[in-house]
Protein backbone atom coordinates (compact mmCIF):
# COMPACT_ATOMS: atom_id res chain seq x y z
CA UNK A 1 0.00 0.00 0.00
CA UNK A 2 1.17 3.49 -0.86
CA UNK A 3 0.93 5.59 2.31
CA UNK A 4 -0.53 8.47 0.33
CA UNK A 5 -3.28 6.34 -1.21
CA UNK A 6 -4.80 4.40 1.65
CA UNK A 7 -8.38 4.59 0.46
CA UNK A 8 -11.67 6.03 1.69
CA UNK A 9 -12.29 7.52 5.13
CA UNK A 10 -12.98 4.14 6.77
CA UNK A 11 -9.84 2.67 5.26
CA UNK A 12 -7.68 5.59 6.33
CA UNK A 13 -9.10 5.39 9.83
CA UNK A 14 -8.34 1.69 9.92
CA UNK A 15 -4.78 2.26 8.72
CA UNK A 16 -4.21 4.95 11.32
CA UNK A 17 -5.51 2.64 14.04
CA UNK A 18 -3.25 -0.11 12.75
CA UNK A 19 -0.22 2.15 12.52
CA UNK A 20 -0.02 1.28 8.83
CA UNK A 21 1.97 3.91 7.00
CA UNK A 22 5.52 4.79 6.11
CA UNK A 23 8.04 2.10 5.31
CA UNK A 24 6.77 -0.59 7.67
CA UNK A 25 4.99 -3.85 8.20
CA UNK A 26 2.39 -4.26 10.91
CA UNK A 27 0.35 -7.27 11.98
CA UNK A 28 -3.19 -6.41 13.09
CA UNK A 29 -6.73 -7.68 13.43
CA UNK A 30 -9.41 -6.69 10.95
CA UNK A 31 -10.32 -3.93 13.40
CA UNK A 32 -6.85 -2.46 13.22
CA UNK A 33 -5.75 -3.65 16.64
CA UNK A 34 -2.05 -4.53 16.78
CA UNK A 35 -1.51 -8.17 17.63
CA UNK A 36 0.49 -9.24 20.62
CA UNK A 37 1.54 -6.56 23.06
CA UNK A 38 1.39 -4.00 20.24
CA UNK A 39 4.98 -3.01 20.86
CA UNK A 40 7.77 -3.48 18.39
CA UNK A 41 5.40 -3.49 15.42
CA UNK A 42 6.57 -0.81 13.02
CA UNK A 43 10.08 -1.57 11.96
CA UNK A 44 10.17 -4.88 13.77
CA UNK A 45 7.61 -7.08 12.05
CA UNK A 46 9.33 -8.89 9.24
CA UNK A 47 8.20 -11.51 6.76
CA UNK A 48 9.99 -14.23 8.65
CA UNK A 49 8.38 -17.21 10.31
CA UNK A 50 10.13 -16.49 13.59
CA UNK A 51 8.54 -13.02 13.66
CA UNK A 52 5.10 -13.98 12.44
CA UNK A 53 4.49 -17.30 14.22
CA UNK A 54 4.20 -15.76 17.71
CA UNK A 55 1.84 -13.12 16.35
CA UNK A 56 -0.36 -15.81 14.83
CA UNK A 57 -0.46 -17.60 18.18
CA UNK A 58 -1.43 -14.36 19.89
CA UNK A 59 -4.15 -13.74 17.31
CA UNK A 60 -5.68 -17.17 17.81
CA UNK A 61 -5.86 -16.53 21.55
CA UNK A 62 -8.02 -13.45 21.05
CA UNK A 63 -11.79 -13.62 21.60
CA UNK A 64 -13.81 -14.21 18.44
CA UNK A 65 -15.46 -10.83 18.83
CA UNK A 66 -12.02 -9.23 18.54
CA UNK A 67 -10.83 -11.46 15.71
CA UNK A 68 -14.04 -10.89 13.73
CA UNK A 69 -15.19 -7.34 14.35
CA UNK A 70 -18.20 -5.68 12.85
CA UNK A 71 -17.10 -3.47 9.98
CA UNK A 72 -18.72 -0.07 9.39
CA UNK A 73 -21.23 0.40 6.60
CA UNK A 74 -19.07 1.10 3.51
CA UNK A 75 -21.80 3.40 2.19
CA UNK A 76 -21.06 5.78 5.02
CA UNK A 77 -17.41 6.23 3.98
CA UNK A 78 -16.16 9.44 2.43
CA UNK A 79 -14.49 8.72 -0.94
CA UNK A 80 -10.68 8.87 -1.10
CA UNK A 81 -9.18 12.35 -1.22
CA UNK A 82 -6.67 11.01 -3.72
CA UNK A 83 -8.14 8.15 -5.73
CA UNK A 84 -5.69 5.82 -7.40
CA UNK A 85 -5.56 6.68 -11.11
CA UNK A 86 -6.61 4.11 -13.65
CA UNK A 87 -4.87 3.35 -16.92
CA UNK A 88 -6.26 5.17 -19.99
CA UNK A 89 -9.16 3.41 -21.66
CA UNK A 90 -7.81 1.11 -24.40
CA UNK A 91 -4.37 2.33 -23.43
CA UNK A 92 -1.16 0.35 -23.32
CA UNK A 93 0.32 -0.75 -19.99
CA UNK A 94 4.00 -1.62 -19.88
CA UNK A 95 5.97 -2.83 -16.90
CA UNK A 96 9.58 -1.71 -16.64
CA UNK A 97 12.37 -3.26 -14.62
CA UNK A 98 15.65 -1.76 -13.48
CA UNK A 99 18.74 -3.38 -12.09
CA UNK A 100 22.42 -2.67 -11.61
CA UNK A 101 24.83 -4.04 -14.19
CA UNK A 102 28.55 -4.45 -14.59
CA UNK A 103 30.80 -5.37 -17.45
CA UNK A 104 32.52 -8.73 -17.21
CA UNK A 105 36.04 -9.57 -18.34
CA UNK A 106 34.74 -10.25 -21.83
CA UNK A 107 33.03 -6.89 -21.99
CA UNK A 108 29.51 -8.31 -21.70
CA UNK A 109 26.83 -6.82 -19.48
CA UNK A 110 26.07 -8.88 -16.36
CA UNK A 111 24.00 -8.24 -13.25
CA UNK A 112 25.87 -6.50 -10.44
CA UNK A 113 25.09 -7.29 -6.83
CA UNK A 114 24.90 -4.15 -4.75
CA UNK A 115 24.27 -4.07 -1.03
CA UNK A 116 22.27 -1.62 1.01
CA UNK A 117 23.88 -0.44 4.21
CA UNK A 118 27.07 -2.40 3.93
CA UNK A 119 27.98 -1.66 7.53
CA UNK A 120 24.78 -3.30 8.69
CA UNK A 121 25.17 -7.03 9.45
CA UNK A 122 21.73 -7.53 7.94
CA UNK A 123 22.83 -5.89 4.69
CA UNK A 124 20.81 -7.22 1.79
CA UNK A 125 21.22 -7.00 -1.94
CA UNK A 126 19.32 -4.34 -3.85
CA UNK A 127 16.41 -6.06 -5.59
CA UNK A 128 15.29 -5.47 -9.16
CA UNK A 129 12.96 -2.49 -9.19
CA UNK A 130 9.85 -2.24 -11.29
CA UNK A 131 7.60 0.56 -12.46
CA UNK A 132 4.88 1.14 -15.02
CA UNK A 133 4.54 3.10 -18.24
CA UNK A 134 1.13 4.10 -19.56
CA UNK A 135 0.39 5.11 -23.13
CA UNK A 136 -2.96 6.33 -24.38
CA UNK A 137 -4.68 4.55 -27.22
CA UNK A 138 -3.72 7.29 -29.67
CA UNK A 139 -0.12 7.09 -28.52
CA UNK A 140 0.38 3.36 -28.95
CA UNK A 141 -1.43 3.40 -32.29
CA UNK A 142 1.05 6.05 -33.43
CA UNK A 143 3.83 3.47 -33.02
CA UNK A 144 2.45 1.25 -35.76
CA UNK A 145 3.53 2.41 -39.23
CA UNK A 146 0.66 3.09 -41.58
CA UNK A 147 2.87 2.11 -44.49
CA UNK A 148 3.17 -1.67 -44.38
CA UNK A 149 6.35 -1.91 -46.44
CA UNK A 150 9.22 -3.75 -44.75
CA UNK A 151 11.91 -1.29 -43.74
CA UNK A 152 9.50 1.57 -43.15
CA UNK A 153 10.74 3.78 -40.35
CA UNK A 154 8.92 6.20 -38.12
CA UNK A 155 10.15 8.47 -35.39
CA UNK A 156 8.54 7.80 -32.01
CA UNK A 157 6.59 10.91 -30.96
CA UNK A 158 8.58 13.22 -28.71
CA UNK A 159 6.07 13.00 -25.85
CA UNK A 160 6.43 9.22 -25.71
CA UNK A 161 10.21 9.51 -25.80
CA UNK A 162 10.11 12.03 -22.98
CA UNK A 163 7.85 9.92 -20.79
CA UNK A 164 9.80 6.73 -21.43
CA UNK A 165 13.32 8.06 -20.94
CA UNK A 166 12.50 10.42 -18.07
CA UNK A 167 10.62 7.91 -15.91
CA UNK A 168 11.46 4.27 -16.61
CA UNK A 169 14.58 4.93 -18.67
CA UNK A 170 16.52 6.34 -15.73
CA UNK A 171 18.30 4.49 -12.96
CA UNK A 172 15.54 4.21 -10.35
CA UNK A 173 17.09 1.53 -8.22
CA UNK A 174 16.89 3.89 -5.26
CA UNK A 175 13.13 3.90 -5.63
CA UNK A 176 11.84 7.28 -4.58
CA UNK A 177 13.73 9.42 -7.07
CA UNK A 178 12.58 12.21 -9.34
CA UNK A 179 11.95 11.78 -13.00
CA UNK A 180 14.86 13.31 -14.88
CA UNK A 181 14.40 15.93 -17.60
CA UNK A 182 15.24 14.63 -21.04
CA UNK A 183 18.14 16.56 -22.56
CA UNK A 184 18.14 14.84 -25.90
CA UNK A 185 16.91 11.59 -27.39
CA UNK A 186 16.28 9.57 -30.49
CA UNK A 187 13.86 6.68 -30.87
CA UNK A 188 12.88 5.08 -34.14
CA UNK A 189 10.65 2.21 -35.09
CA UNK A 190 11.44 0.03 -38.06
CA UNK A 191 9.00 -2.40 -39.66
CA UNK A 192 11.03 -5.64 -39.74
CA UNK A 193 8.26 -7.75 -41.19
CA UNK A 194 4.46 -7.67 -41.08
CA UNK A 195 3.44 -7.64 -37.42
CA UNK A 196 6.89 -6.99 -36.01
CA UNK A 197 8.65 -3.74 -35.25
CA UNK A 198 12.16 -3.02 -34.05
CA UNK A 199 12.82 -0.15 -31.65
CA UNK A 200 16.16 1.65 -31.43
CA UNK A 201 16.81 4.57 -29.18
CA UNK A 202 19.20 6.63 -27.16
CA UNK A 203 18.50 9.11 -24.39
CA UNK A 204 20.38 11.55 -22.23
CA UNK A 205 18.62 12.46 -19.02
CA UNK A 206 19.31 14.86 -16.20
CA UNK A 207 22.61 16.64 -15.86
CA UNK A 208 25.64 15.95 -18.00
CA UNK A 209 28.43 14.00 -16.33
CA UNK A 210 31.34 16.06 -14.98
CA UNK A 211 34.28 15.54 -12.66
CA UNK A 212 32.19 17.00 -9.84
CA UNK A 213 29.15 14.77 -10.36
CA UNK A 214 29.95 12.64 -7.34
CA UNK A 215 30.38 15.53 -4.92
CA UNK A 216 28.34 18.49 -6.08
CA UNK A 217 24.59 18.69 -5.37
CA UNK A 218 21.90 18.21 -8.01
CA UNK A 219 24.09 16.23 -10.38
CA UNK A 220 21.97 13.19 -11.23
CA UNK A 221 22.10 12.08 -14.82
CA UNK A 222 21.86 9.02 -17.02
CA UNK A 223 22.50 7.97 -20.57
CA UNK A 224 20.74 4.95 -22.07
CA UNK A 225 20.88 2.89 -25.25
CA UNK A 226 17.71 1.02 -26.09
CA UNK A 227 16.70 -1.80 -28.40
CA UNK A 228 13.35 -3.53 -28.53
CA UNK A 229 10.78 -5.55 -30.36
CA UNK A 230 7.06 -4.81 -30.62
CA UNK A 231 4.69 -7.40 -32.04
CA UNK A 232 1.23 -6.45 -33.19
CA UNK A 233 -1.76 -8.37 -34.46
CA UNK A 234 -2.58 -7.21 -37.98
CA UNK A 235 -6.19 -8.33 -37.87
CA UNK A 236 -7.10 -7.17 -34.39
CA UNK A 237 -4.84 -4.12 -34.77
CA UNK A 238 -3.40 -4.34 -31.27
CA UNK A 239 0.02 -4.73 -29.74
CA UNK A 240 0.61 -8.25 -28.44
CA UNK A 241 4.10 -7.90 -26.99
CA UNK A 242 6.42 -5.07 -26.04
CA UNK A 243 9.95 -6.23 -25.28
CA UNK A 244 12.54 -3.56 -24.75
CA UNK A 245 15.91 -3.42 -23.04
CA UNK A 246 18.32 -0.62 -22.29
CA UNK A 247 21.90 -0.46 -21.13
CA UNK A 248 23.00 2.74 -19.50
CA UNK A 249 25.31 4.60 -17.23
CA UNK A 250 24.27 6.81 -14.35
CA UNK A 251 26.03 9.34 -12.16
CA UNK A 252 25.28 11.85 -9.48
CA UNK A 253 25.77 12.64 -5.83
CA UNK A 254 23.91 9.75 -4.16
CA UNK A 255 24.46 11.07 -0.68
CA UNK A 256 22.93 14.38 -1.69
CA UNK A 257 19.71 13.03 -3.08
CA UNK A 258 19.15 9.84 -1.14
CA UNK A 259 21.05 10.56 2.05
CA UNK A 260 22.34 7.02 2.11
CA UNK A 261 24.93 4.96 0.41
CA UNK A 262 24.27 1.90 -1.64
CA UNK A 263 27.98 1.36 -1.93
CA UNK A 264 28.61 1.70 -5.63
CA UNK A 265 32.26 2.30 -6.41
CA UNK A 266 33.26 5.03 -8.78
CA UNK A 267 31.60 8.19 -10.03
CA UNK A 268 29.61 6.34 -12.74
CA UNK A 269 27.79 3.04 -12.63
CA UNK A 270 26.03 0.82 -15.09
CA UNK A 271 22.36 -0.09 -15.03
CA UNK A 272 19.89 -1.86 -17.23
CA UNK A 273 16.19 -1.54 -17.90
CA UNK A 274 13.77 -4.02 -19.44
CA UNK A 275 10.12 -3.68 -20.45
CA UNK A 276 7.24 -6.05 -21.05
CA UNK A 277 3.59 -5.74 -21.99
CA UNK A 278 1.06 -6.01 -19.15
CA UNK A 279 -2.39 -7.36 -19.87
CA UNK A 280 -3.37 -8.81 -16.50
CA UNK A 281 -5.49 -7.40 -13.71
CA UNK A 282 -3.52 -8.56 -10.67
CA UNK A 283 -2.96 -5.83 -8.07
CA UNK A 284 0.58 -5.22 -9.27
CA UNK A 285 -0.67 -4.83 -12.85
CA UNK A 286 -2.98 -1.98 -11.87
CA UNK A 287 -0.39 0.20 -10.14
CA UNK A 288 -0.01 3.66 -11.63
CA UNK A 289 3.39 4.78 -12.88
CA UNK A 290 5.49 6.01 -10.00
CA UNK A 291 6.27 9.48 -11.32
CA UNK A 292 2.62 10.08 -12.11
CA UNK A 293 2.05 10.23 -8.38
CA UNK A 294 5.43 11.03 -6.85
CA UNK A 295 8.41 13.16 -7.78
CA UNK A 296 7.25 13.69 -11.31
CA UNK A 297 8.48 17.23 -11.44
CA UNK A 298 6.55 20.02 -13.05
CA UNK A 299 5.84 18.13 -16.24
CA UNK A 300 2.45 16.40 -16.34
CA UNK A 301 2.67 12.66 -16.91
CA UNK A 302 0.72 12.78 -20.18
CA UNK A 303 2.25 16.06 -21.21
CA UNK A 304 0.63 19.46 -21.55
CA UNK B 1 0.57 -22.92 3.52
CA UNK B 2 1.06 -19.54 5.08
CA UNK B 3 -1.83 -19.09 7.52
CA UNK B 4 -1.66 -15.34 7.54
CA UNK B 5 -3.80 -13.24 5.26
CA UNK B 6 -1.76 -10.51 3.66
CA UNK B 7 -3.10 -7.20 2.65
CA UNK B 8 -2.14 -5.05 -0.09
CA UNK B 9 -0.71 -6.40 -1.62
CA UNK B 10 24.24 -12.97 -28.76
CA UNK B 11 24.64 -13.65 -28.93
CA UNK B 12 28.31 -12.98 -28.41
CA UNK B 13 28.64 -9.32 -29.20
CA UNK B 14 30.67 -7.75 -26.43
CA UNK B 15 29.31 -4.64 -24.82
CA UNK B 16 32.38 -2.68 -23.96
CA UNK B 17 32.26 0.45 -21.88
CA UNK B 18 32.82 2.56 -24.95
CA UNK B 19 29.83 0.94 -26.67
CA UNK B 20 27.56 1.99 -23.81
CA UNK B 21 28.07 5.63 -24.54
CA UNK B 22 28.65 5.52 -28.27
CA UNK B 23 26.09 6.53 -30.82
CA UNK B 24 26.21 2.93 -31.95
CA UNK B 25 22.90 1.21 -31.31
CA UNK B 26 22.50 -1.86 -29.13
CA UNK B 27 22.59 -4.98 -31.32
CA UNK B 28 19.09 -6.46 -31.61
CA UNK B 29 20.49 -9.94 -31.17
CA UNK B 30 21.23 -9.06 -27.53
CA UNK B 31 17.56 -8.38 -26.80
CA UNK B 32 16.51 -11.79 -25.51
CA UNK B 33 19.65 -12.31 -23.42
CA UNK B 34 19.31 -8.89 -21.81
CA UNK B 35 15.58 -9.36 -21.16
CA UNK B 36 16.39 -12.49 -19.17
CA UNK B 37 19.35 -10.84 -17.48
CA UNK B 38 17.58 -7.68 -16.34
CA UNK B 39 14.16 -9.01 -15.35
CA UNK B 40 13.83 -10.31 -11.77
CA UNK B 41 15.74 -13.51 -11.19
CA UNK B 42 14.14 -16.64 -9.77
CA UNK B 43 14.07 -16.49 -5.98
CA UNK B 44 15.30 -12.90 -5.88
CA UNK B 45 12.30 -11.50 -4.03
CA UNK B 46 10.36 -14.29 -2.27
CA UNK B 47 8.08 -11.76 -0.59
CA UNK B 48 6.66 -10.86 -4.01
CA UNK B 49 5.32 -14.38 -4.37
CA UNK B 50 2.82 -13.75 -1.58
CA UNK B 51 -0.72 -13.28 -2.83
CA UNK B 52 -0.95 -9.64 -1.78
CA UNK B 53 -4.17 -7.67 -1.83
CA UNK B 54 -4.30 -3.91 -2.37
CA UNK B 55 -7.92 -3.22 -1.37
CA UNK B 56 -8.14 -2.51 2.35
CA UNK B 57 -11.84 -3.25 2.68
CA UNK B 58 -11.60 -6.47 0.71
CA UNK B 59 -8.72 -7.59 2.90
CA UNK B 60 -10.58 -6.83 6.12
CA UNK B 61 -13.64 -8.72 4.89
CA UNK B 62 -11.53 -11.73 3.96
CA UNK B 63 -9.71 -11.61 7.26
CA UNK B 64 -13.02 -11.82 9.09
CA UNK B 65 -14.44 -14.50 6.79
CA UNK B 66 -11.30 -16.63 7.05
CA UNK B 67 -10.57 -15.81 10.71
CA UNK B 68 -7.08 -14.57 9.96
CA UNK B 69 -4.94 -11.61 10.97
CA UNK B 70 -3.59 -9.07 8.55
CA UNK B 71 -0.03 -8.14 7.68
CA UNK B 72 0.02 -4.70 6.14
CA UNK B 73 3.05 -3.63 4.13
CA UNK B 74 3.24 0.08 3.39
CA UNK B 75 5.79 2.31 1.72
CA UNK B 76 6.20 6.01 2.29
CA UNK B 77 6.14 6.91 -1.40
CA UNK B 78 4.81 4.34 -3.79
CA UNK B 79 3.55 0.82 -3.42
CA UNK B 80 5.87 -1.97 -2.23
CA UNK B 81 4.69 -3.91 -5.28
CA UNK B 82 6.01 -1.18 -7.55
CA UNK B 83 8.83 1.30 -7.25
CA UNK B 84 9.54 2.64 -3.82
Amino acid sequence: MDTYFRGNSHEVEFCNSAGAGGNHLVAVTAAGQPIGDGKGQRGHVRLLEKDLAPLLTAFRALPESVRKPQLPDPNSATPPKRPVPKAPKNGLVVRGYCTYLKTDELGKAQRAKRLYYQQNPDAWAAETQNDMLWLTEAEWRSLIPKNGATGTQIIVPKEIQRRFFSTIGIDYMEGSVNALPLRESTMTITLEKPGQLRVDGHGKMGKASTDQSQTDPSTRGCELQVVGRIDYDLEQKKITSFDLVGIGEAWGNKMEYTRREIGIPGPRWKYGIACELVTGTAPEDLLPPYNMLHYGGKIKYFGE
Amino acid sequence: MNPLLHIFLPITTALSTSALLADEALPPVELDRLLTLIKPQAGESPWREIDWLTDVTEARQRAIAEDKPLVIFTAADGSPLGRT
